[in-house]
């Protein structure tokens, strides 16, 4: 189309200016003389990088990086070789931390809903806007006389969960739903039962031996980077002990698949799944047997007689594990006198045993055999957790008199967070009415399992009315809020962390702003204080600071930081560590175990109390007992490049991993004519998902797995990747959303894999509440 | 070289024009703006450039069309999935970075060249804006204040300045803003919902290609003119 330009030229003459202009751009003082020929900025000035030192979330590990920053701009994100846990690694995921900063499709201004729910239509609104509306329907709900009918679910960095809960607690409601993620509440019960406190630190770096069930640290530990070097550290040679040239410390690993750990062990034995508990009480039995209990440490730190544990674990022979396990009984003593004759040692433990429904005990079990060669918290043993506490600023909003069963137990009385995965089921069963329900980073749609029926219950106005979605991506779940409200990303943040120290010296990691917030997004601190501010002065008197002097008041209590400067050196350094500090082991010795008892609870009240086996056991789960020829057990498992749903927009990660196809092991595969490449179908007893079967020897015959983190149906281009033609240069890169790439895109027509969530049933462990991510069965079909 | 008449006059009415276009662009429509299209003169003009916004633009009521259009503007530029980035570093890299190193993203390489345009000419992008320097309402908006600033040389008969804004303009059009503007505004067309932000996208489209022949000196081939 060519237009004349002199036509054209009279819209200007038209309207004479009528509408108003914009000004993004300010005239600078010097204008005239640079636009007349006066002198020029250099683009170039060899400026050094600045750099921002700050701490990760692009997983739960929380490590020391640095952000090197110009002109305003992130360049790029790299490790703090200071900081004490991540000692100078940073891992692809933080790298691309980068990805997420400058992602076209992350969130920039307040979005509104204008059509149905979950049509996609939006338009922009101002904050101010979004205060008021939010202000409005929670002041609705608080004169409903039901403060208890608004529900917030958030991410679990410290300074977001104590924030949240004072929020949500101001109002007076319980629902603050902000602890843990879906996959930990069963490791946490079990550990709180057993030794009072979470989660266990296993000091690989010093250790002999490594007896590990169900974890895969080389690719997915809650520490990751942390962890997973020190476990490297400990298998090479180069430790040196007065002028001894030690051997690498020895690596068993029990899982149902041959992962990236399982493969770098010196044994791995596959096991069925669920059985990890019968393994670990075998080889308690041997150890007992065989009089190899550290019977001091028993008798003096925990609350059970050696005898008497003998003559409960009588019947957890090695040849009874094995006929449950399948592991030989011959490898379980072999494995069992190692361990207890090589010091010192440590188990690792992961969602391999806690995510089913025996996770508690089966946690308790292989805690067992730390305790019994007496391991406990010895330099190279299985430690305490050592971290800081924070303080809350006074006025603390009093703990809600208003119960719910969405924050209290129900039939978990042993549950010590609120059930993530069972918040909106809850609400679809009529167990608690809602108003007001909010999100911070949290994502159920994709992230619970039965997500389909999650997503129908989002849609749902009359289970939730009023929706806001606070989020730096198009979520899953945002896409079906009402208000959709831009927060930063993990690098324009400030918030405070104390993860358990590796070298157990507790520090106190502050994670600040590399750079402004992108757009119109407001950190999550700042949007309750603000927000607080909308509503009655008995709500705003708890938020009276700003988010600078929240995070202030969080380390008052730590008298050495605060003597070193606080915030201010925390901002300038990072991270805070007393450098003349001695690592801290046996430190039960002067404080007792924060039990009922001051002692280990191999013996367990609080269980027998609730009707539940005060010992340590291996507990059969129901769904298994019912395999039926043709039926095998599905277990997830995560990548070494994502975290759950949070990283799949990341283009640097996504083009390493974007598919998941089903391992299935060989025998398994001619059995039912599969063969690699085979489209299948995965069908559990809540519904089915197609993908492609990738034929393998590592893997437990019984056992078929698939990756977490691809199949998005919304968050962003890269982590949709469907095959597309368009105009958009992202479809250019993603070279695996493109027509015949490879074989999983020819097969499945899509680019990014499959969800496997979806198809697994909500289901909890009994004594945690834990869901179930490793009970389900299934069967495949060829397609 | 300078044209035999001095362009001065014409450069108020571009400055208007482009001021329209980075307005329209920057932010959802107002009511002035609505009121702006609706009027005698300009739906002339859309029409003698057999442009149309269909016949409702002009009976529906004023609010509701507001909303409508607040809605097709989230639709195309703010929400995903499958909005458009109004930012030059989605679709182009910087301007001597290799194809192959480009990657789509925010404030990219075309962005940090677009911000140095800026400084260079005495303009200055805020730190603490929410929008960034390569928003496609921003680049019109650099393009509006030249041309503001040709008039006024114009008006103050300095010709070696009027010559020296075309120039500036000339640059910053080849340079940056015809890179990315044109596919850009095509994408537009392509998904606009309603016909107003695809007339928007072709006024804009036009406008520019037709600002680049104007402000190439006579007697030489775009090609040949350096910055």
């Amino acid at each position: 189309m060519k237009f004349s330009r002199r036509t054209f030229l009279k819209l200007g003459a038209a309207g004479a200016a009528s509408f108003g202009v914009s000004r993004m751009l300010e005239t600078a003082p010097d204008a005239m003389e640079l636009i007349m020929g006066g002198d020029e900025v250099s683009r170039t000035t060899g400026k050094h990088l600045k750099p921002v030192p700050s701490t990760c979330l692009n997983c739960y590990a929380r490590c020391g990086n640095f952000g090197f920053v110009a002109y305003g701009a992130l360049l790029k994100i790299g490790p703090n070789p200071d900081h004490p846990n991540s000692r100078g690694r940073l891992c692809a995921k933080g790298q691309a931390g980068l990805n997420l900063v400058y992602d076209p499709d992350r969130l920039l201004y307040p979005l509104k809903r204008v059509g149905h729910r979950g049509e996609g239509q939006w338009k922009r609104i101002s904050w101010e806007e979004a205060y008021t509306e939010i202000a409005a329907r929670l002041q609705g709900v608080l004169e409903s006389g039901h403060p208890e009918e608004f529900a917030f679910q958030s991410d679990r960095d410290i300074t977001t969960q104590d924030i949240t809960r004072r929020f949500v607690h101001a109002l007076g409601s319980p629902n603050a739903l902000v602890h843990h993620p879906v996959g930990g509440p069963n490791k946490q019960v079990a550990q709180q039962l057993t030794w009072g406190v979470d989660y266990d630190i296993p000091d690989v770096a010093n250790t002999e031996y490594m007896l590990i069930f169900g974890s895969n640290p080389y690719e997915a530990h809650y520490m990751r980077t942390s962890f997973v070097q020190r476990i490297t550290e400990a298998r090479s040679l180069r430790r040196v002990s007065a002028n001894l040239l030690r051997t690498k410390a020895k690596m068993v690993t029990f899982d149902v698949r041959l992962t990236q750990t399982s493969g770098r062990s010196d044994e791995w034995h596959p096991i069925i799944p669920g059985t990890d508990a019968v393994v670990a009480l075998a080889m308690c039995h041997v150890i007992l047997e065989k009089g190899l209990e550290d019977r001091a440490f028993l008798d003096a730190w925990t609350n059970y007689s050696p005898d008497k544990l003998k003559e409960h674990l009588a019947e957890y022979t090695p040849e009874a594990a094995e006929k449950i396990s399948g592991v030989p009984a011959e490898e379980i003593r072999r494995i069992a006198q190692e361990f207890a004759t090589t010091k010192p040692a440590t188990t690792i433990s992961t969602g391999g045993v806690t995510k089913h429904a025996n996770g508690v005990q089966s946690e308790r079990c292989v805690a067992l055999l730390n305790i019994i060669t007496g391991n406990i918290d010895v330099k190279g043993g299985y430690c305490l957790p050592k971290a800081y506490n924070f303080r809350e600023p006074e006025p603390v909003p009093p703990v809600p008199a208003r119960k719910s069963k969405l924050s209290g137990f129900g039939n978990y009385p042993l549950a010590m967070t609120e059930l993530h995965h069972m918040v909106l089921p809850m609400v679809k069963r009529g167990h608690q009415r809602i108003q007001v329900y909010m999100t911070y980073q949290h994502n159920p749609a994709y992230s619970h399992p039965e997500g389909w029926l999650i997503e129908q219950i989002l849609k749902d106005e009359d289970l939730i009315p009023f929706y806001v979605a606070i989020d730096s991506a198009m979520t899953e779940s945002a896409y079906l809020a009402d208000l959709v409200l831009p927060a930063p990303t993990f690098v324009e943040r400030m918030e405070l962390e104390s993860p358990a120290a590796f070298e157990m010296v507790p520090f106190v990691s502050l994670r600040q702003p590399m750079i402004p917030a992108r757009g119109e997004s407001v950190p999550i601190t700042a949007m309750l204080i603000e927000l607080a501010r909308h509503l009655s002065d008995d709500v705003a008197k708890y938020f009276d600071f700003t988010a600078d002097e929240y995070l202030r008041h969080q380390i008052s209590g730590i008298a050495p930081l605060v003597q070193a400067g606080g915030l201010d050196y925390l901002k300038e350094h990072g991270v805070f560590y007393d450098k003349e500090a001695e690592p801290q082991y046996e430190v039960f010795k002067s404080t007792g175990f924060n039990t009922p008892s001051g002692k280990i609870e191999i013996y367990s009240t609080k269980l027998e109390e609730q009707g539940f086996h005060p010992l340590p056991i291996y507990d059969p789960i129901s769904a298994h007992k019912t395999l039926r020829p043709g039926e095998l057990h599905l277990v997830t498992h995560q990548w070494m490049v994502h975290t759950h749903d949070r990283t799949a927009n990341c283009m640097w990660l996504s083009e390493i991993i974007h598919e998941n196809p089903v391992y299935i092991n060989s025998a398994t595969a001619a059995s039912l004519n599969v063969r690699s490449r085979d489209r299948v179908k995965v069908i559990s007893k809540v519904g089915e998902i197609e993908t492609v079967a990738q034929v393998v020897e590592g893997i437990h015959p019984q056992v078929v797995a698939i990756g977490d983190s691809c199949g998005h149906w919304q968050y962003g281009r890269v982590a949709q990747a469907n095959r597309f033609k368009s105009q958009d240069p992202n479809s250019k890169l993603l070279w695996w959303g493109q027509e015949k790439h490879g074989w999983f895109a020819e097969a499945t027509g899509t680019g990014n894999g499959v969800h496997p969530k979806p198809i697994i049933p909500i289901m909890s462990d009994p004594i945690g509440g834990g869901q179930c991510w490793m009970d389900t069965k299934v069967r495949i079909k060829k397609v | 070289m300078v044209k035999d008449t001095p362009p001065g006059g014409e450069a108020a009415e571009r400055s208007t024009v482009y001021a329209l276009l980075s307005r329209a662009f920057l932010e959802e429509p107002d009511v002035a703006l609505i009121r702006y299209f609706r009027s005698d003169g300009v739906q002339e003009v859309l029409a003698s450039l057999d442009l149309s916004l269909g016949a409702d633009f002009v009976t529906r009521p004023e609010t509701q069309l507001q909303e409508r259009l607040a809605r097709d503007y989230a639709r195309l530029f703010l929400a995903p999935p499958g909005h458009i980035p109004p930012y030059q570093s989605f679709f182009v890299g910087g301007l001597h970075e290799p194809e192959e190193n480009f990657e789509p993203r925010l404030q990219g390489k075309a962005s940090q060249e677009v911000a140095a345009f800026y400084r260079e000419h005495g303009l200055v992008f805020p730190e603490e804006s929410a929008a960034f320097p390569d928003h496609v309402g921003v680049e019109l908006e650099a393009l509006r204040w030249l041309s503001e600033l040709e008039a006024a040389a114009a008006s103050r008969g300095e010709p070696s300045q009027v010559l020296r804004c075309r120039q500036i303009a000339g640059t910053f059009l080849r340079e940056q803003v015809l890179r990315w503007v044109p596919t850009f505004c095509e994408a537009v067309v392509g998904k606009s919902p309603s016909p107003f932000y695809a007339m928007l996208a072709q006024l804009t489209r036009s406008f520019i290609e037709s600002e680049l022949e104007e402000l190439t000196p006579c007697g030489m081939k775009q090609e040949e003119v350096h910055p």
